[in-house]
């Protein structure tokens, strides 16, 4: 790797105990991620890729194998590994938008004063483009502004790892376009690592300089594709296409014919497309 | 057809009579009497028994209220036309407009305040933090501790932050078991049973406080009542008076039909109606009494100027009026 | 613009319930004036009022309430106190949260007011008593709504709070309150208004003792010396009392809190 390794994922088992059946939803999973880097995690639901996730951020401790930042290895949550969900209810309804950031500030004892994170927070604000929102509360904001404000916040505490578990799942598609070109901006102006599970081929090439692909049953790696093309990047291109193919191709889907065939078609309607995948996946 | 017909007025004819086997010629009359539950009221147990009120043409409904509060209430609200209560309680609705008054004496019986506290010898010996159950605020026992306060401690109202309501079987057990209270005011059989406990005392009682037998319960009916309905109030007056008679006179039979009316022996239903001071009667003792008091004391705003305003006739008629000075039937209602 | 309208037709409502209950008032002066129902039980309005204003300025009336209000708060804080307890018991333990639930369905359909017998031979009479009705009536809504609460907290917002490193007694304080605070504050309006009932309940039913007697005990008196001005005089007291605390109270409390965040417990 071009990049110093920074997460190191080290023969990773999962096992999740329901109902006395054994569910193996993670098995030997072994990846490392540079600094900086922004890789995409993709794969049919059910194929782990969210426990791989939730066990880097220490919410969940591994059965067997080991995951270490920067050699260290990470034993329960910390705030060096922020975690951006999808839900919408990640954001703390009794505060406004600035005192949401405020509060991560203050707990992570980031900020001498309270008008010193105040000014943190406003930044922050600033970066996710919701200057002049400050003293909305949580109800008051469409889907992708508090998305947006959840991006804030755990960029606020300077975490060294953004762990963004299908952010923007819930948003439709033309709130998600604009919103995974302003993470590629903010990604670029802060330099922090980011891994991002979607289940979207099409936001997977979007955004990440890797993209590995999960297969199920056992939850496991089948594939890391790197992904050299140019940013920004247009869906347009033919590098693109032969990309979304390859992954498809991973993802199992039988007949690649078929699929160009309605690819094409969906390509006027960008937002169906999604919902093909989706379908199938 | 004819036979048919002749056949079917026959059954109706025979079995109408036997449906009414207890007719004696004169329609019944009805009447509805509240009252509460004990030995007090043992004069209408009887006459229930007995049957007393059918013998005089009535036909008695009998309701059982829960407190002396609750049996004035039906009265005011024309629920009863005959109801018995403590002459305070009588005096405080006849003070706020009830049109009513008595119609007779019923009992004389023993009321005394029982504490649990030896060390409790009089009046004076109550803290402030020391709790004296009485039934309700203004009922007759309530009443007696302002005139036993008044006399002993200088202020009716001397004790007023120490009482407590409770109905007389919670009194009673609370005083036994020494839970939250140190005295009891109360009325037969409680009276009789906490004396018979050890520790527990007599610190005043009621001839003591007011110096003379009274009624601790009279008969009240409303003036219409007394005015529409004259031949069924004489009949209710002869009947009462009967039961009680007969209670006097049959105190061992008397004993054996209350007994299980109160969950108690007979020996021990006798033991009470023969305890000292028990007196089933009809006569008026000490009607006036209270009113002057509780004027004085500001429970009511105006005392009674004479008998006849809180009596009807065949009370005033009992008493009479002795020309020169007042007779001893008329002195005793003071 | 919306708002504004929404004002104009709260302020309308508001009007008319005013004008309903003036117009009320005032039927029922006109039917006592009639005198259709004997004036001992059904005093005019009027009357009422004069005998309200007399308890107030007289100043036995005020000492009933104050009275009232701090057995009432007694009651409810140690019944929020015990709550609390039990639910961060039934947190730590499902053990113990098996049994309040099981204590929950048991007890908690039983109105306070029916445990008094056993309180009176337990406690004896007196402001204690009166203390454990009114928090026996209160803590199983508290229980209910403080359990429900903390259960309706997303997992996203507790795992954000562990994400920062919050902890234990933190995660709750920071976190799991703010969150439940819905349901907290449901569960103290209920708590309120059923301590408030027992409060009067008990007092009515074993008259509370004397001078340290609340609103309950001044309309048992009353009633016992027939004064039934003064009873309707002490319940229009406690529904002013019950409109006031919900009013200025509580729902100023949801305005600036609850609705203000736009979480509303369903």
């Amino acid at each position: 790797m071009f990049k110093p390794e920074e997460l190191v994922i080290k023969k990773l088992d999962k096992n999740f105990y329901a109902g006395g059946k054994c569910i193996n939803a993670l098995a030997q999973v072994d990846f490392t991620v540079g600094r900086g880097e922004f890789v995409n995690l993709i794969g049919p639901s059910g194929c782990g890729k969210s426990t791989l996730l939730r066990c880097i951020a220490g919410f969940e401790k591994p059965t067997s194998g080991r995951v270490s930042l920067d050699g260290r290895e990470i034993t329960g949550p910390g705030v060096e590994r922020m975690m951006v969900f999808q839900s919408f209810e990640q954001l703390f309804p009794w505060f406004t938008v600035l005192e949401n950031i405020m509060f991560a500030l203050k707990v992570t004892g980031m900020g001498a004063s309270r008008a010193e994170r105040r000014e943190i927070a406003r930044t922050y604000v600033a970066m996710v483009g919701l200057t002049g929102f400050d003293d909305f509360y949580p109800h008051q904001l469409s889907g992708g502004m508090k998305q947006r404000v959840a991006i804030a916040r755990a960029l606020s505490v300077r975490p060294r790892i953004l762990l963004m578990d299908e952010p923007f799942g819930s948003l439709d598609a033309l709130t998600r376009l604009t919103l995974q070109e302003e993470l590629i901006r903010i990604w670029e102006e802060t330099g922090v690592t980011i891994l991002f599970v979607t289940h979207n081929i099409e936001e997977a090439i979007m955004l990440g300089d890797r993209i590995v692909v999960f297969e199920t049953n056992p939850g496991r790696i089948k594939e890391i594709l790197p992904n050299p093309l140019a940013r920004p990047r247009s869906p347009e291109a033919k590098e693109f296409n032969l990309i979304w193919e390859q992954i498809h191709a991973l993802l199992g889907f039988k007949n690649p014919e078929q699929m160009r065939a309605e690819k094409k078609v969906a390509k006027l309607f960008r937002g169906e497309r999604e919902l093909s995948c989706l379908t199938n996946l | 057809m004819r036979r048919s017909v002749l056949l079917l007025l026959c059954l109706t004819l025979i079995t109408g009579g036997l449906m009414l086997p207890q007719v004696y010629g004169a329609p019944m009359e009805e009447i509805k009497i509240a009252g509460q539950f004990g030995l007090v009221y043992a004069p209408l147990t009887v006459a229930k028994e007995r049957k007393i009120f059918e013998r005089y043409g009535l036909k008695p409904v009998w309701k059982e209220y829960g407190s002396g509060g609750a049996v004035r209430e039906a009265l005011i609200s024309g629920e009863v036309d005959v109801g018995f209560m403590g002459i305070p309680p009588f005096l405080i609705g006849w003070d706020k407009g009830c049109e009513w008054k008595i119609v007779c004496g019923f009992v004389i019986v023993p009321i005394g305040l029982v504490t649990n506290d030896p060390n409790i010898k009089s009046l004076k010996d109550f803290k402030p933090e020391d709790k004296i159950a009485v039934p309700s605020p203004g009922s007759i026992q309530h009443i007696l501790l302002a005139m036993a306060a008044e006399k002993e401690l200088g202020s009716p109202t001397a004790l007023d932050n120490n009482i407590v309501a409770m109905p007389h079987p919670d009194g009673a057990a609370a005083l036994i078991s020494k839970k939250g209270i140190k005295a009891h005011f109360t009325t037969p059989p409680y009276l009789f049973e906490e004396l018979s406990q050890p520790g527990c005392h007599l610190v005043i009682d009621d001839v003591t406080i007011f110096g003379h037998p009274f009624n601790f319960n009279v008969g009240v009916a409303p003036q219409r009542f007394y005015d529409r309905r004259p031949v069924v109030y004489s009949s209710f007056i002869n009947a009462i008076g009967e039961a009680m008679a007969w209670i006097n006179n049959n105190k061992e039979a008397a004993a054996k039909l209350l007994a299980p009316e109160f969950g108690l022996t007979p020996e021990k239903t006798l033991e009470y109606l023969n305890w000292e001071g028990m007196n089933y009667t009809a006569a008026p003792y000490g009607l006036m009494g209270f009113g002057e008091f509780m004027a004085k004391a500001g429970y009511i705003q105006r005392a009674p100027a004479s008998v006849a305003e809180i009596a009807f006739d065949n009370v005033l008629a009992i008493i009479g009026s002795r020309a020169g000075s007042p007779s001893e039937l008329e002195r005793i209602q003071y | 613009m919306v708002k504004a309208r929404e004002e104009k037709t709260e302020r309308k409502k508001t009007l008319n319930q005013v004008l309903f209950i003036i117009g009320a008032l005032l039927g029922w002066e006109l039917m006592a004036w009639t005198g259709w129902f004997p004036p001992l039980l059904f005093p005019k309005m009027s009357q009422v009022l004069i005998h309200l204003w007399a308890g107030l300025s007289g100043g036995e009336l005020l000492a009933r309430v104050a009275f009232s209000l701090y057995i009432i708060g007694l009651g409810l804080s140690l019944a929020v106190v015990t709550a609390a307890l039990v639910t961060t018991g039934a947190m730590l333990s499902p053990l113990i949260s098996d049994w309040v639930q099981a204590l929950m369905a048991v007890l908690h359909p039983l109105p306070g007011i029916a445990i008094l017998p056993v309180i009176i031979l337990w406690l004896g009479t007196g402001s204690r008593s009166i203390v454990a009705v009114i928090w026996f009536s209160s803590l199983w809504p508290l229980i209910a709504n403080l359990h429900t609460g903390l259960r309706s907290v997303p997992t996203t917002q507790i795992e954000v709070g562990r994400n920062l490193g919050l902890k234990g007694s933190q995660l709750v304080r920071s976190i799991l309150l703010p969150g439940a605070f819905p349901y907290i504050l449901t569960g103290l309006r209920v708590g309120w208004a059923r301590a408030w009932q027992a409060s009067v309940a008990a007092e009515m039913v074993f008259g509370a003792s004397g001078g340290e007697g609340g609103l309950g005990w001044f309309i048992y008196k009353k009633r016992f010396f027939l004064e039934i001005p003064s009873v309707f005089a002490g319940m229009i007291l406690i529904i002013l009392i019950g409109l006031l605390v919900e009013r200025l109270c509580f729902e100023e409390v949801e305005r600036r809190t609850v609705r203000r965040w736009g979480m509303t417990a369903e």
